[in-house]
């Protein structure tokens, strides 16, 4: 005799029954035809939806100050030196331009790469939006954003006022500028440290000017347990910068086309440069000076489990303004060894951009376009900013040619060690920037590919010459599938 | 004399308004969606500036892709993980419980619960610090208590034991609903039958392999079944936990969500992205074709 029956289901299964007697076998006909309305009514707002909103764009439209109140919305990444920054110039546009009011919102970095193309795609992007010009290697950018020349001014003038090489990307396709570079982004760039771990170590950071210099503080720096296990890391990579190191490496060794054959879209990773590279990392760990698993380096260096950190161009200023009660300083990453001397402070591969909506119209695209002219022909207002903070929000090499221009004509006394390194940056930096033109995008080939690679090696998972393996086939079969 | 013309039912306005208005709504959330994704799977598209037909392209690449297969056996290890840990540590909690009376019951079941009424993202905050190598509390309690070297405990930031840690977390975090749930068809069990197996000899070990596990079967497939889905799906906890680059180290927690959204938002690829979650729904609709032929199982004893 049972004593027990279960029917786990038994109220849903009566309204379904209900359901499928009472309405849906009655009603057959009917409901198929609201869903197929429905359908079909979907179907037109998605594929519509962005096309709606898109205006008519007029590029001879004079640029005149908005006769009311205008908010531009501003996506920006939300790294702390840089809002900081920004914050600061919001005042002093605001202050020169009462109309307008700029409502700067911080996206994280992931986020504000998955959400640039999608949300011009659903048509919900602000007026303003950020980026690295590294993401739109391979679109038409004139398909993206609303054009910057001839309105504000024409393509030559603009190319008088940013250097070329950042250009290439923001160029569309039929010759207008449709992005504004300002300044270098993600890429290695040198080390901030712990003065005093430097200090208790006796090293002098001035003196550190090669790989070797780096070699020696960093075991001087290292700190062991009993049992001969790491306590403190001479120095940490954290995943962006080595693995921006590693592809730098290469091209500083003259290798960029054997590494990356863009006509035949081939990856090669089999090649001398790229394991000398890899083992410059390598020897960090097989000398117990780097700990691999010493966890998160944002995390860890703060918190004195590594003396160095080897970062880009926006984390000095991250590092400066978000632990202040750190005493932290940096250290440009020296030359590579056998590298051409003009490359000595790393080959840097992406630009931070501006670019305005191409839904923008009326007072609003007035307003979004002096913004973008302010920041051209006013850059001090701008770039001065970072360098005169205390602590210093930024340091890297700016876009803007005026701006150096500027800087150039400044007596010592005008100038201090952050300004001074602005213009060694620029002016080495930015003639030898080339950016790869691949089509796998920076946060695949960097995060997804090339760095957990490098964690694997680290970690004794894999050999130099199995991750070198994998990157060329695993990378060229990526290229060969984007560019079909 | 009757008509000859067919007697028609009258419609049951509320009903009709009600289904339809589900199914309006369901068109354009679940339908609409999922017709799109099929469509977006066999192109190359980044949404804008690329839209081009690739027939099965996208497919073909899949299967040569070896993130893909490194992530599909993340998830079936997930699930294997989390299903058999998370059922026996519920079983154990809720066979404690059940023998607790009065308030102190209600007590340990909210004590369980809480964390499932947490947020998930603040869940795994908490535990990526509690999991921190060398400095983390965890480390700090296992060495102090075991004397291993703290340095070596490295929890997430070690490729072999990150994703456990992850599981570990996701059982300890979901424990409270499982314990509920079988808290709740033990209380359905017939006292009598314990107080019978009692005068027969059978000790309490045996009650409950004898009685109470049998008589929690459909408790037990409906967990089983719904946590494969869950494990199937998994997502925040791995993208807050393992920071950046999500799915490390060394892409040793990379997962089908994650591989599907990086490969379109990150990536660009949302024809790419489109295809892995097409698989992603060929495998959860087979787990759901289960449940249901579980579910239809009638238990009787």
């Amino acid at each position: 005799m049972p004593v027990k029956s279960v029917q786990f289901s038994f109220i849903m299964k009566y309204v379904q029954d209900i359901i499928m007697k009472e309405v849906v076998m009655k009603h057959l006909k009917g409901i198929a035809m609201v869903v197929l309305i429905v359908a079909s009514i979907a179907a037109v707002f998605v594929l519509t939806a962005s096309k709606d909103k898109e205006t008519a764009i007029d590029e001879s439209m004079e640029i005149t100050e908005p006769t009311s109140q205008v908010t531009l919305n501003w996506w920006f990444q939300d790294w702390a030196g840089g809002v900081g920054w920004m914050n600061d110039y919001v005042a002093v546009f605001e202050a020169n331009h009462p109309n307008i009011d700029l409502n700067l919102i911080p996206v994280p970095f992931n986020d504000l790469y998955a959400k640039l193309i999608p949300s011009i795609a659903q048509g919900n992007e602000p007026e303003i939006l950020y980026g690295y010009d590294e993401w739109l290697v391979g679109k038409d950018v004139s398909k993206l954003f609303y054009p910057l020349t001839p309105t504000i001014m024409s393509v030559s003038e603009f190319k008088d006022h940013i250097y070329e090489a950042p250009l290439k990307n923001v160029t569309g396709s039929d010759g207008n500028m449709y992005g504004m570079p300002w300044a270098t982004g993600a890429n290695a760039f040198g080390f901030v440290y712990h003065k005093d771990l430097f200090r208790e170590a006796g090293i002098d950071a001035a003196d550190i000017k090669s790989w070797y210099d780096i070699r020696a503080a960093a075991k001087k720096l290292t700190k062991y347990n009993s049992d001969g296990s790491i306590q403190r890391s001479g120095i940490l990579f954290s995943y962006t910068e080595a693995a921006n190191a590693f592809l730098d490496m290469i091209q500083m060794q003259g290798a960029r086309d054997k590494m990356f054959d863009k006509a035949a879209l081939e990856w090669n990773f089999n090649i001398p440069e790229a394991k000398k590279a890899m083992e410059t990392f390598q020897w960090f760990v097989d000398n117990d000076i780097y700990d691999p698993e010493s966890g998160d380096p944002f995390t860890s260096f703060p918190n004195k489990l590594g003396a160095m950190l080897l970062i880009g161009p926006w984390d000095v200023g991250l590092a400066m303004t978000q632990f202040p009660e750190l005493e932290v300083g940096y250290i440009l990453m020296p030359p590579f060894p056998s590298a051409n001397d003009k490359l000595v402070l790393g080959s840097i591969v992406s630009y931070g951009a501006l670019f305005v909506s191409k839904r923008v119209e009326g007072d609003t695209r007035n307003a979004a376009l002096i913004f973008i002219r302010d920041i051209m022909t006013k850059p001090t207002e701008l770039y001065d900013i970072p360098f005169y903070h205390d602590p210093p929000y930024w340091v890297g090499a700016v876009c803007n040619k005026k701006y150096i221009a500027e800087l150039m004509g400044r007596s010592d006394s005008e100038m201090n060690e952050f300004s001074q390194t602005c213009l060694t940056a620029t002016n080495k930096g930015l003639p030898a920037v080339n950016v790869l033109e691949t089509r796998i995008s920076e946060p695949i080939i960097i995060r997804q590919v090339i760095h957990p690679e490098m964690e694997n090696v680290f970690l004794g998972k894999k050999s130099i010459d199995e991750m070198m393996d994998y990157l060329t086939s695993y990378l060229t079969s990526q290229e060969e599938q984007l560019a079909e | 004399m009757g008509s000859l013309k067919k007697k028609r039912t009258p419609v049951n306005t509320f009903i009709l308004v009600v289904a339809c208005t589900v199914l309006i709504y369901y068109t354009l959330v679940g339908v609409w969606p999922f017709l799109f994704n099929i469509f977006l799977s066999f192109r190359r598209t980044d949404l804008i500036t690329v839209n081009k037909f690739v027939g099965l392209k996208n497919y073909r690449f899949m299967i040569h892709d070896p993130m893909f297969w490194k992530s599909l056996w993340h998830n079936f290890y997930y699930l294997g993980v989390m299903v058999s840990l998370g059922i026996i540590t519920s079983l154990v909690f809720a066979a404690l419980i059940y023998r607790t009376r009065g308030a102190m019951r209600k007590v340990y079941t909210a004590m369980f619960f809480a964390p499932v009424v947490t947020s998930i993202v603040a869940v795994s905050l908490v535990w990526t610090l509690l999991y921190f190598p060398k400095v983390g509390l965890f480390a700090q309690v296992i060495s102090g208590l075991f004397g291993i070297d703290k340095n070596r405990l490295t929890f997430i930031d070690n490729p072999t034991t990150a994703l456990l840690c992850i599981m570990i977390m996701d059982v300890w975090r979901d424990t409270g609903i499982r314990t509920v749930i079988f808290l709740a068809g033990m209380d359905e069990i017939p006292e009598s039958l314990f107080e019978s197996s009692r005068i027969d000899g059978a000790s309490q070990i045996k009650q409950f392999f004898r009685i109470t596990l049998p008589l929690l079967m459909p408790q037990l497939i409906f967990i089983a079944a719904i946590y494969s889905i869950n494990a199937l799906r998994v997502y925040i906890q791995i993208y807050m936990m393992t920071g950046s680059p999500p799915g490390g180290p060394a892409n040793s927690t990379m997962v089908l969500t994650l591989h599907m959204y990086l490969s379109a938002f990150y990536g660009n690829r949302f024809g790419y992205g489109s295809t892995i979650s097409m698989v992603m729904f060929v495998i959860l609709f087979g787990l759901v074709l289960l449940e249901i032929k579980a579910f239809q199982q009638r238990w009787e004893y």
